[in-house]
């Protein structure tokens, strides 16, 4: 276990700047999980409205009121000019005046032209501001209708029409867990983007530190057996991957306030396959013995052009085709197919989730292969050279 | 009859149209200190990769400590300490975890290899430096780390490749008397460098290299007394007449001159006092001189005289 031993010890070295990273990432994976999930609600847009008031009775406040909720007041102009200027440069939307004896024409159950107004012809907030006035009138006059008096139903009319629905954006397919754990699903999308680039960063120095020509070499003069050095320096990339996966999925769980259940565990699983993949990418990477500055270029390279291309920061239902058929070559693009079909984005298939993951499993496999394939030329090339120099 | 520790029979390592080794043949005994002479490119790292099994051979035969060596000889390879040119350490590890690491490779008990750490942190003199990192450690101080992480183990045969290259004469005495240690201690030793000096000073047996193949072997005074040269005397003179230095050519034992207008150079194969013959022709010519040198032959004499080129010019 001497090797094993060493190479944590070499990680533990490297692990100040994971700390940055970790950091940095739960930091950016809250608010990213928080602003995608604010933004499935609509909120209404604001007008900006002049309102004057020539009647001043509590019908015409009630409907000042009602007016105004929501929407930005802007201050009456003196002038008639200054207010066609500002409806011109858009500072005004709509200008509304209440007439003198509103309340008594509201009274006589008029319904028709009993504002004043002024807006841009055909304006989304011209037909927004006519339809709330239409609307406000309307039910004044059923509820006067109803036996109460003007004044009751106009403060009757501000209170039914201030109350609004709620809209959220609603996902196809959607599933029975659909909302429930949308925050920790969304927090596990970005997954492959920390994991490759907490993963890279600091295992490929550790394991170039391990593969440093004359300090193998030694290593291979010594009586360790190589399948045993590279099973333990697979041992202890595992353990600390481990520890990086645990770490972000019960972090995960606690800062979106959802325990693991269900279907849920299958994104626990996703997760620790692409966390081994990263590793085993970085075992591959570090077999070439790049410098830290090519590991860094190399990180970043690989991080984000897989997760623009797989579906991690845009969705895949946003990628045209083209991109999505190159983008199955990668183990990012089977890992958000996963997330897509948990959080009922795609219609939930066992099989496809099981495909998915096989796949994911199959790109670790190919990849340590490749690792010892490149580990066996280089231990020949490398002997070789040191005998001809 | 001390026991053979290592012998290399009829050794041949060919890199494509390049033989590295042409039928190379060795024995060492236990207990020597052999050195492995040869410019660069003369096959001695091949020879140290062919013996610890981490390059195949075309045809030959090793065995070490008496049995074959192939790649899976891990029981031979845990008796051998390797100390290389460059320093092999991992700089995210102290002196301490580095020679323990190094050490947890052959001994697996935790208490023994304690011990033997300890002994040979004392043994190169790094006490005070035992949690400092490589990258804190002068030259000097990293190769007694490189040689302490080759040695804490106690191997009974240990391979040095070149490992002064580069370092302030000081060190390079302290590492010399270091492997004399070992070699006391019990240890058997293999010394491979281009330093002839070095060579001379500590190795009781010596073979020479060149392209591949064992050009001589013997202990020092083996290897001189198999070259016509005993004495080479130098002499500064600015004017010598053709018929003096035909003169001098002609002295007894005297076998070859070299005058360069600057430097006389007289070469010469045993006899006493030919130096004191050499100076009273130029006594009674009259001439003037400057200093004069008398030279004992080196082991660059004995690659020069036996392949034709000085060792320092193959180097280059």
């Amino acid at each position: 276990m001497q090797v094993f031993k060493a190479f944590l010890r070499v990680l533990r070295s490297k692990f100040g700047s994971a700390i940055i990273y970790i950091v940095l990432f739960f930091l950016v994976g809250v608010l990213m999980t928080k602003s995608a999930s604010d933004s499935n609600v609509w909120e209404k847009s604001k007008m900006k409205l002049v309102i004057e008031d020539l009647d001043d009775t509590p019908e015409s406040r009630a409907l000042t009121e009602y007016i105004s909720a929501g929407n930005t007041i802007i201050p009456v102009f003196a002038d008639e000019d200054d207010l066609t200027d500002a409806m011109y440069y858009t500072t005004v939307d709509y200008a509304v005046t209440i007439p003198k004896g509103f309340a008594d024409r509201l009274a006589a159950g008029e319904t028709e032209g009993i504002f004043e107004c002024r807006h841009i012809h055909a304006s989304y907030a011209a037909a927004n501001m006519q339809m709330q006035l239409e609307k406000y009138v309307n039910t004044v006059a059923a509820y006067r209708a109803m036996g109460k008096t003007t004044q009751e139903a106009s403060k009757a009319a501000v209170a039914a029409l201030s109350k609004e629905a709620e809209v959220s954006v609603l996902k196809k397919d959607a599933e029975e867990q659909k909302g429930e754990n949308d925050d920790l699903l969304t927090f596990f999308r970005y997954m492959p983007y920390i994991f490759l680039s907490v993963i890279m960063n600091t295992l490929c120095p550790a394991l170039i530190a391990m593969n440093k020509k004359d300090f193998r070499y030694r290593t291979d003069c010594s009586g360790i057996h190589p399948h045993s050095y590279m099973l333990q320096i697979f041992g202890a990339s595992a353990v600390y991957v481990g520890g990086i996966w645990a770490v972000f999925s019960l972090v995960g769980s606690i800062i979106n306030g959802t325990m693991y259940t269900g279907r849920l565990w299958l994104a626990v699983v996703n997760a620790l396959l692409f966390a081994l993949f990263s590793a085993v990418l970085a075992i591959f990477v570090s077999e070439f013995a790049p410098s830290d500055t090519v590991v860094g270029i190399l990180t970043q390279v690989s991080s984000l052009s897989m997760c623009f291309l797989c579906g991690v920061f845009i969705d895949q239902s946003l990628l045209g085709s083209g991109v999505l058929a190159a983008a199955q070559f990668l183990p990012a693009y089977w890992y958000v197919r996963v997330i897509n079909m948990l959080n009922g984005e795609l219609a939930f298939d066992a099989g496809e989730v099981a495909l998915a993951l096989g796949i994911q499993a199959g790109f670790v496999t190919v990849f340590i292969l490749l690792a010892i394939l490149v580990r066996r030329a280089r231990v020949t090339s490398t002997v070789v050279r040191k005998s001809m120099a | 009859m001390k026991p053979t520790v290592v012998k290399i029979d009829n050794l041949v390592k060919r890199y494509g149209e390049l033989v590295a080794l042409d039928h190379f043949s060795l024995e060492i005994k236990e207990g020597e200190i052999f050195g492995l002479l040869g410019p660069n490119g003369s096959g001695k790292t091949t020879t140290i990769n062919c013996l610890l099994s981490l390059l195949s051979y075309d045809k030959g035969e090793i065995e070490v400590f008496g049995r074959e060596m192939t790649p899976t000889s891990y029981d031979i390879k845990r008796e051998i300490g390797v100390i290389m040119q460059n320093v092999a350490v991992l700089d995210e590890l102290s002196v301490w975890e580095n020679i323990d690491y190094f050490c947890g490779l052959y001994i697996a008990d935790k208490e023994k290899r304690k011990a033997c750490v300890e002994e040979a942190i004392k043994f190169v003199g790094l006490e005070d430096f035992v949690n400092f990192r490589p990258k804190k450690l002068s030259g000097g101080l990293l190769r007694r780390l490189n040689i302490a992480c080759g040695i804490a183990h106690k191997p009974k045969l240990i391979i040095l490749d070149e490992p002064t290259v580069a370092v302030d004469p000081q060190s390079r005495n302290r590492i010399l008397e270091g492997i004399q240690e070992l070699n006391r201690e019990g240890a058997t030793v293999i010394y491979t460098s281009h330093y002839m000096e070095e060579v001379e000073q500590i190795c009781t047996r010596i073979a020479i290299m060149d392209k591949g193949r064992k050009i001589a072997e013997g202990t020092k005074d083996e290897l001189k007394g198999m070259i016509r040269n005993t004495e080479s005397v130098s002499i500064e003179i600015l004017e010598l007449p053709d018929d003096i230095r035909e003169k001098i050519a002609h002295l007894p034992h005297v076998y070859e001159t070299d005058y360069d207008g600057a430097k006389l150079t007289v070469r010469c194969s045993g006899g006493r006092h030919n130096l004191i013959r050499i100076l009273a022709v130029l006594q009674e010519a009259e001439l003037g001189f400057g200093r004069v040198y008398s030279e004992l032959p080196t082991l660059n004499d004995v690659f020069l005289e036996i392949t034709g080129t000085a060792l320092r010019d193959s180097m280059e």
